[in-house]
């Protein structure tokens, strides 16, 4: 008879299991405010309507990921320098604020010379080779210490490392030195006859150390 | 009485399922296709010793992302192999070298050269109370030694050395990866440029550009670019 008195009591799996729903409920229920509160935020206008497509090759302008520039390996039909165009090499030449070195070796010579480039605002030049080798000549800044700040770059970057040839400082980036892709391929940097020297290529850094060495000279 | 009891108790159990997801991870990223790395941006077209958005500046923007969105300003060499950023962002997946950031956008402060790039890890990380809000950011190299410096809100928040790289192609724009779903909004109101004299002035020229399918860069002025969604006024 007291068992008629006793209210009515849900087994404990009953119970575990309702309050488990209830935890669901309210964490689904959160879930959802934050997706209405994330995805709309009251700045961000425009959520709906007709998309415009935007595109016009620019290339990855300003990117430093998997689209960026410099993870990008310029086709032979591609240009060198944004904003540049092709000039002779005696035209380049008289341009540039210094010397544009030559290199003599298999892998970039005058006889495999295809292109030069100059983009004339910020004073780039750019050397491209029917090897594939490709080389960009900067202004270095007079006063400024070339193993200094190789030594700095290679440390921030951490990747690489310095090496040396004919006695001047050089940065050594095998391909994938910072990850997979980056760089796409390898490259060296030295400064020469008061401009910085990259040169790049699908090709080992001995190769592209034997290159800077003939620039050196 | 029971029943009050017995509500109680349901309500905070409740309670405790909504703060647990509200402060949980946001365990999405790993089920997205985060597709390529698109981009929307505006440029004046010249270059310059340094890039500005000021007054009132970039709006930050604190979102759900399901892979990564960045707003920046940004310097580039013609070549491509140098580059300076700065701005903010926030991704689950990280990138550009960063860690995946925890829910807030936080500033970020990027470079690459020659393929590498460098980010900095120690930024400041936007608060509840800080978003959305417009914020002033620049890089320059006014003294043309090859040291970009990056201030936020006109504080210097470092620096770092591109070697010969002194001046360059500018441009504003933001990022996202195109099919994540991730909003690209930005606002860069107030663009500047450093001259040779070390001034900052106004663009004087803007261009849109990008290749996101779906926002799009609408120059309001030479000073101020939007990329959203929709049409340009």
């Amino acid at each position: 008879m007291s068992s008629n008195s006793q209210p009515h009591r849900w087994p404990l799996w009953r119970r575990v299991a309702a309050m488990i729903a209830v935890f669901a409920f309210g964490w689904i229920t959160s879930t959802a405010v934050r997706s209405l509160g994330g995805e709309g935020g009251g700045d961000e206008p425009g959520d709906t309507g007709a998309t415009v497509p935007v595109s016009e090759g620019g290339g990855g302008f300003g990117g430093t990921g998997p689209a960026g520039p410099a993870s990008e390996i310029p086709g032979a039909a591609d240009p060198l320098l944004l904003g540049g165009s092709v000039v002779p090499l005696d035209e380049a030449a008289a341009l540039a604020s210094y010397p544009i070195s030559m290199p003599s070796d298999s892998l970039a010579s005058s006889s495999s010379l295809t292109q030069v480039w100059i983009q004339r605002e910020t004073g780039e030049v750019a050397l491209r080779f029917s090897t594939g080798i490709r080389i960009y000549f900067a202004e270095w800044p007079a006063g400024k210490d070339p193993a200094e700040s190789l030594e700095q770059q290679a440390s921030d970057a951490g990747a690489g490392w310095i090496d040396a040839v004919a006695g001047h400082p050089v940065w050594v980036l095998p391909m994938n030195a910072g990850g997979d892709g980056f760089p796409p391929q390898a490259n060296v940097t030295l400064v020469v006859g008061g401009a910085e020297v990259n040169i790049w290529g699908d090709a080992p850094t001995d190769g592209l150390l034997r290159v800077a060495s003939s620039l050196a000279k | 009485m029971r029943w009050v009891v017995r509500l109680c108790v349901l309500s905070l159990v409740a309670m405790a399922g909504f703060v647990g997801g509200l402060t949980s991870g946001w365990p999405r990223a790993a089920a997205v296709d985060c597709g390529n790395f698109r981009e929307q941006y505006f440029n004046p077209g010249t270059t310059w010793r340094g890039v500005k958005v000021s007054s009132p500046g970039m709006r930050v923007s604190d979102t759900v992302v399901d892979c990564s969105r960045i707003s920046w300003v940004f310097v580039r060499n013609a070549a491509g192999t140098k580059i300076v950023n700065l701005g903010w962002y926030e991704t689950e997946i990280g990138e550009f070298g960063c860690n995946p950031t925890a829910g807030k956008p936080k500033v970020l402060r990027i470079k690459q050269v020659n393929g590498i790039g460098t980010c900095d890890h120690n930024t400041h990380e936007y608060g509840t109370n800080e978003t959305p809000t417009n914020d002033d950011f620049s890089i320059q190299d006014d003294n043309q030694d090859g040291v970009w410096e990056y201030r936020r809100n006109g504080v210097l928040v470092g620096s770092y050395d591109l070697g010969a790289f002194t001046n360059g192609i500018l441009g504003a724009g933001s990022a996202r990866y195109g099919a994540s779903g991730d909003s690209m909004y930005g606002n860069f109101d107030g663009l500047k440029r450093m001259g040779s004299a070390g001034n900052w002035d106004g663009w004087n020229s803007n261009t849109g550009n990008g290749d996101d399918p779906e926002y799009i860069s609408c120059v309001h002025s030479n000073t101020w670019g939007e990329v959203k969604l929709g049409s340009c006024p």
